[in-house]
């Protein structure tokens, strides 16, 4: 028994410098890792890296896409080089409020809950919500013909919220159904399983395009309008950022520059401001 | 039959050029885990007081949340109450979340190996005069070891695979690059396909290694068998 004792006790130590050494070890990273951005000013963005047009990787795992053309051009013009992390999107907001990035390139729509947590950048996009549905489906014209039918969605996402708000407030009739990623949404309502997906216009009318699945959208009308920002921490320091940050978009949006960028990435002009 | 198998096949380098971290983490996760898990078993069986009790609540927390939920914890729920913690990188972050979590399984591995060998046979070495560290050396050690090696390597395989969740807290390993990948052409089912090969592949070199080290740790038993 006192062996024992005492082999646990050495074992305990081992297990003590082993931590010890690992906080070590963490807290030097951290210095250099902080230092040096300083320096260098970088601008740290967070994407799920699938959400083409607007973010997605190339064959050499580099960022493309709208949303990296504009913040390259914004982050030039304030002498920022752009460092991208690419992660789960549900985990995303996660890493924006624990520091380990600046903001966030996923065509983030400026919904209420989200601006009352963090500052947004002038809008560079705008589009809004359509439905996706099978292309023989001829009963769904409208977010009312939902009633009854299983609606997919991305979990977490503002078309998640938007959906399970409407549904509360006309009787939960809808089935929402969320998903983790969006990978094999298109194909469940393709094949039936789901009755429609919701989805943004510009997304939903490239993806069926490209995926050749026999799909289409509901109408032409949005179901909801939505302004597309750059979130940011709520705090002091970020706000000056923010705010020549800002007046960068702007600029971009007043000479044309994001015009042309949605020409070349989007099937749909995104740049049109929604009527108040 | 909507299938690329052609796009599948062109996958695989860019797939594959992400199977270093992806035993990176699960290996060194897979060692501390030993290390922890230990520990651990040597705390539980003999009931260390206060360590034991203490142990017990962690294990029981470590065993019963989901894996990814625990990453979730780590690195964004700790970072919000101790600021000073941010500054751990998503790797590490894994690394320890999936160490400290598998070892709390580990223990349980480790801790029935030892009860596997019949409390006799130290009682007999310390009757023919060994010291109490030859006979844990000499003779129990190496039953424990050839008791716990198919379950732990059960574990490692796990572990491998249980990587995939590390791309949650933004690391890009070989399932988080699969999904890039197919979030551009949209042939998910490619994609995904080609990740599920490579870790099948994975999964059996390390069964057949595992094979090699029973017959190791065997070799005692079957010089027996031939006399």
């Amino acid at each position: 028994m006192k062996l024992n004792v005492k082999i646990s006790g050495l074992l305990l130590l081992i297990s003590l410098i082993f931590v010890l050494s690992a906080c070590g070890s963490t807290e030097s990273e951290a210095k250099s890792g902080s230092e040096p951005s300083a320096e260098k000013k970088v601008l740290r963005v967070g994407s799920s890296g699938i959400y083409p047009p607007f973010i997605s990787v190339d064959a050499d795992g580099k960022a493309q896409g709208y949303d990296v053309e504009v913040l390259e051009l914004v982050g030039e013009a304030l002498g920022y080089e752009i460092e991208w992390t690419f992660a789960e999107f549900s985990g995303i907001f996660g890493m924006l409020d624990a520091g380990q990035i600046d903001t966030v390139a996923n065509l983030i729509a400026m919904t209420d809950e989200r601006r009352a947590k963090y500052d947004f950048s002038t809008p560079y996009a705008y589009s809004g919500a359509t439905l996706v549905v099978h292309e023989d489906n001829e009963d769904i014209k409208s977010i009312e013909d939902l009633k009854g039918k299983k609606v997919g969605v991305l979990l977490g996402n503002n078309l998640h919220q938007f959906l399970e708000k409407w549904n509360e407030e006309n009787g939960n009739e809808i089935i929402i159904t969320p998903y983790q990623d969006v990978s094999g949404t298109y194909n469940e309502v393709a094949l039936g399983r789901l009755d429609a997906f919701i989805d943004v216009k510009i997304t939903a009318a490239s993806r069926i395009k490209n995926e050749g699945l026999p799909l289409k959208l509901y109408g032409e009308e949005y179901l909801i309008n939505f302004d597309y920002g750059f979130p940011f921490v709520r705090s002091e320091e970020n706000q000056e950022f923010l705010d020549a940050f800002s007046a960068e978009v702007q600029k971009l949006q007043d000479n044309g520059t994001l015009k042309k960028l949605s020409d070349k990435w989007s099937a749909i002009d995104v740049t049109i401001p929604h009527e108040k | 039959m909507n299938f690329d198998f052609q796009y599948m096949i062109s996958l695989f380098p860019k797939i594959i050029e992400f199977l270093p971290i992806v035993l990176y983490i699960g290996t060194l996760s897979f060692l501390s885990a030993i290390v922890f898990g230990m520990i651990f078993a040597v705390i539980i069986n003999n009931k260390i007081p206060v360590l034991y009790q203490v142990l017990l609540v962690i294990i029981s927390y470590f065993r019963g949340i989901p894996t990814l939920i625990q990453i979730f914890i780590f690195y964004f729920g700790l970072p919000q109450l101790f600021p000073s913690l941010s500054s751990i990188n998503a790797v590490t972050a894994v690394i320890i979340a999936l160490s400290l979590r598998n070892a709390a399984y580990l223990s349980e591995v480790f801790r029935s190996a030892f009860l596997a060998v019949d409390k006799g046979q130290y009682e007999a070495c310390i009757s023919v005069n060994m010291t109490k560290w030859q006979a844990l050396r000499t003779v129990i050690l190496p039953q424990v070891t050839r008791i716990a090696i198919p379950p732990s390597s059960n574990y490692y395989i796990m572990m491998i695979k249980d990587t995939s969740l590390a791309f949650t807290i933004g690391v890009v390993d070989m399932m988080a690059r699969a999904k890039l990948e197919a979030a551009v052409t949209f042939k998910f089912l490619e994609a995904y396909l080609m990740v599920g090969i490579i870790y099948w592949v994975i999964s059996v070199i390390l069964q057949f290694l595992q094979s090699k080290l029973e017959a190791y740790v065997e070799k005692p038993y079957k010089k027996e068998a031939a006399k």
